[in-house]
């Protein structure tokens, strides 16, 4: 099994990378990447295929919305339907920030399937993150799928004790779904109550590091893979800063055109 | 040794003190049972002994709790993880770590225990908290029951010579509370001094050396279960172990147990559900298979319900309860808004509104009547559990056994077809049990009432058939009298019964067929 550590570290650096890159193809390649990572997390293929539908809505989405209400010039008509417009630099942008989400989103959802929580708590404080935020993440990373079930329970129970949602108005519609947190919420808090007093009388301690009967296992492979992932984190950060400084007109060098080049159209 | 001096806790906004002040000593060594009514105090007791109002409560804590003459809310975390262990009724929230094996070190790895020795202590626990289960296995996975030991072992394993439970009993089968209560009495004779709150007194009864009853807040019997005087817990509704109760009454008529003698015929039966009843509802073969498990979870023949019938499905924790009532309520028929309701065994998640009012008028409401019917219904179900000084209140600011109610009373206000509830009484006291159980048999006279238990005696005497599961099979399907013969060793009032030969009844009945 990789080390936590070294899954936090890549994880942290498709963040960078995320922010870094704004080409609509090396994000692609990105989130690519993240979706491979995900494939081979562990993950049942059921959850694989709902999360497919679920990245192909945000990209449609995004997409369409920042077609219609891009805002900023110069930018060019796409469509023309009616009075509505779609802008071609509306779908270009929804599409990088669409990339740039599911990228590191995917890349988060394979850490957490594939890493037992003993084993990310324990990397995140071998790599210096306090002990009680590190327990924070952990544990929030753990109840998501049982705040979904849980939300699942409640709009059953409110299907069976009134009339279809499509049966009302909009308003009273979202009164009345806003009011199906109210059971998640109170459940939620008392667990959490329940499992800080657990914690509690079991001697946890957030201010002092924990000790762990655990150990991680660091090997050469580990260090060639977080290597080459920072070589190409720090390359493609270094040539955007060397770019953004030329752009700005702050510093050219004119050995370095082919540079600029090549990050104005994959970077 | 626990000492609590003059001990009690006021909460924010009240002006008085809501639990204590109370003073107690428990000796090492020492088994006691604490009791009461639902909001009488006696969890708040637990937590304040075992220090934790002091740390995270945000109301005033009077006098002191001493856990070996040490302040249990100023106690270093190490020391309380080697020193106390506290396990409340919900073992699932209180499960930290994944696996079970880790689940079991986490309290060992906080305290001075060497790093190397801490799973095989841990393997320890699990085996002797009877948990034979792979280390690896995922606690999520595990039955309540299991679920419950493994809390158990994860609390103690720290090397706990205090051990505080809150309503332990609460999700266990009759043979897994047999099982659990044995073990705490191993624990109290081996040293450990041993608190557990429950209403489920039968099981812990005869096991304690102390029983402490608790009434708003104070003490008002403390004494081994042999010599307290039963008449307070009778007033205060709560539920004796039947022989107990049976016996102390027959004692004050100058009578034992030996002198009863009775037929069926002595003591009124409730007709059987003639079979020319409507048909409510026809399930089909069913069988269940959850993700990523081996075996099937549920295999049944074709059932079909009767209108007026009460099934109690019982069955021990993992045999399947649970998957067949939802089984059930997916096969009711789809065209029919309003015919099945299910209150789950977190009943919590179907309180939805600001206030028990609006809740119990929710269903009317929507089902289209005017704003005074559906109050009149609301009021009505609220007459019919008991809750109606709990309308203006926030559901989930109740107490759990409140909560039950008020979900079991808005589920009542649909007047569905088809009652479904998955452990009801859990968290009840005695009456608020019998009195729940009474409204459900009168608001689903010509419906079909549906309830899993693990309350045998209670579903022997108000179920109208049974059904017994056991590994996912139907073991058993039939009228009460017919099943008693099967379970006439889950506790010791049905054994009674069996052997007098008669149905199961309150002991209130044999006393009441005895005067007459």
């Amino acid at each position: 099994m990789t080390d936590s550590r070294v899954k936090i570290l890549l994880l942290l650096m498709v963040g960078i990378l995320a922010i870094t890159l704004e080409q609509p193809h090396s994000l692609g390649l990105l989130a690519v990447g993240t979706a491979l990572s995900l494939t081979r997390s562990g993950i049942r293929r059921q959850w694989l295929k709902r999360g497919m539908l679920v990245v192909v809505a945000l990209v449609w989405t995004t997409v369409f919305s920042q077609a219609l209400f891009y805002g900023d010039q110069p930018r060019t008509i796409l469509v023309k339907l009616g009075p509505a417009v779609f802008w071609s630099e509306g779908v270009e942008h929804g599409l990088v920030q669409s990339l740039r989400f599911i990228a590191v989103a995917l890349g988060g959802v394979a850490l957490a399937v594939s890493t037992p929580p003993d084993r990310l708590l324990l990397g995140m404080q071998r790599l210096g993150l306090p002990s009680g935020l590190a327990f924070l993440t952990v544990t929030a990373l753990r109840f998501i799928p049982t705040v979904g079930s849980e939300f699942l329970i409640v709009r059953t129970a409110r299907a069976h004790r009134g009339r279809s949602v499509w049966r009302r108005s909009p308003l009273a519609w979202l009164r009345l779904e806003l009011g199906l947190l109210r059971p998640v919420l109170a459940r939620t808090l008392r667990r959490s109550r329940a499992l800080a007093e657990s914690m509690d009388i079991r001697g946890f301690d957030a201010s002092t590091a924990r000790r762990s009967r655990r150990r991680l296992h660091w090997t050469p492979l580990n260090s060639a893979q977080v290597t080459a992932g920072f070589i190409i984190t720090a390359s493609a950060v270094s040539a955007k800063a060397l770019y953004t400084l030329y752009t700005a007109g702050l510093a050219y060098h004119p050995e370095l055109r082919g540079l600029y080049g090549w990050v104005r159209n994959w970077l | 040794m626990i000492e609590a001096n003059n001990v009690g806790y006021r909460f924010p906004s009240a002006k008085t003190l809501s639990s204590g002040p109370i003073d107690l000593v428990v000796p090492e060594g020492q088994f006691v049972l604490v009791t009461g009514q639902t909001g009488s105090g006696k969890s708040t007791l637990l937590r304040l002994l075992a220090g934790l109002v002091q740390r995270h409560g945000q109301g005033d804590v009077v006098g002191s709790a001493l856990i070996d003459g040490e302040d249990a809310g100023t106690m270093r975390a190490t020391d309380r993880a080697s020193k106390l262990a506290f396990v409340t009724q919900t073992p699932e929230d209180q499960l930290i770590c994944q696996t079970v094996i880790d689940e079991v070190c986490f309290g060992l790895e906080s305290t001075e225990t060497p790093i190397l020795e801490v799973t095989k202590l841990g393997s320890q626990w699990l085996a002797r908290v009877g948990l034979d289960v792979d280390g690896d296995r995922h606690s999520s996975k595990l039955s309540g029951g299991q679920q419950q030991r493994l809390v158990l072992a994860s609390a103690m394993a720290g090397g706990a010579e205090v051990l505080l439970l809150d309503e332990p009993l609460a999700q266990l089968d009759p043979p897994g509370a047999t099982d659990l209560v044995h073990q705490l009495r191993e624990m109290a004779t081996e040293g450990c001094t041993v608190v557990v709150v429950e209403h489920r007194l039968d099981e812990l009864w005869s096991a304690a050396d102390r029983v402490v009853l608790i009434d708003a807040g104070r003490v008002v019997v403390d004494g081994p279960p042999t010599d307290v005087d039963l008449e307070p817990f009778r007033d205060l509704g709560l539920s004796l172990p039947p022989l107990v109760d049976l016996n102390d009454q027959l004692a004050a008529r100058g009578l034992t147990i030996d002198d009863l003698s009775f037929s069926e015929k002595d003591l009124t039966d409730e007709a059987a559900i003639p079979s020319d009843r409507p048909i409510v509802l026809s399930l089909p073969a069913l069988q269940h298979k959850y993700d990523g498990a081996d075996t099937l979870a549920l295999s049944t023949e074709p059932m079909c319900f009767r209108a007026g019938e009460r099934v109690a499905v019982i069955g021990v924790n993992g045999s399947g309860k649970s998957t067949l009532l939802h089984q059930i309520l997916a096969h009711g028929p789809k065209n029919q808004p309003g015919f099945s309701i299910m209150v789950p065994q977190n009943a919590d998640l179907t309180l939805f509104n600001g206030s028990v009012l609006e809740e119990l008028s929710f269903a009317p409401r929507e089902a289209g009547q005017d704003e005074p019917s559906a109050l009149k219904a609301a009021h009505a179900a609220a007459d019919a559990l008991g809750i109606s000084s709990l309308l203006d209140s926030p559901p989930h600011a109740l107490s759990k056994g409140q909560r039950v109610r008020v979900a079991v009373a808005a589920a009542m206000s649909c007047h569905p077809t088809m009652m479904v509830l998955d452990e009801p009484t859990a968290g009840q006291d005695g009456d608020q049990m019998h009195q729940m159980l009474d409204a459900l048999a009168l608001g689903l006279v010509d419906g079909l009432l549906i309830f899993a238990t693990h309350d045998v005696s209670l579903a022997l005497e108000y179920a109208t058939r049974i059904i017994i599961l056991e590994q996912g099979l139907v073991d058993f399907d039939g009228p009460p009298a017919d099943a008693t013969n099967r379970l006439k060793d889950a506790t010791p009032w049905i054994t009674f019964c069996h052997k007098v030969g008669v149905s199961i009844r309150h002991p209130s009945q044999f006393i009441e067929a005895l005067d007459d």
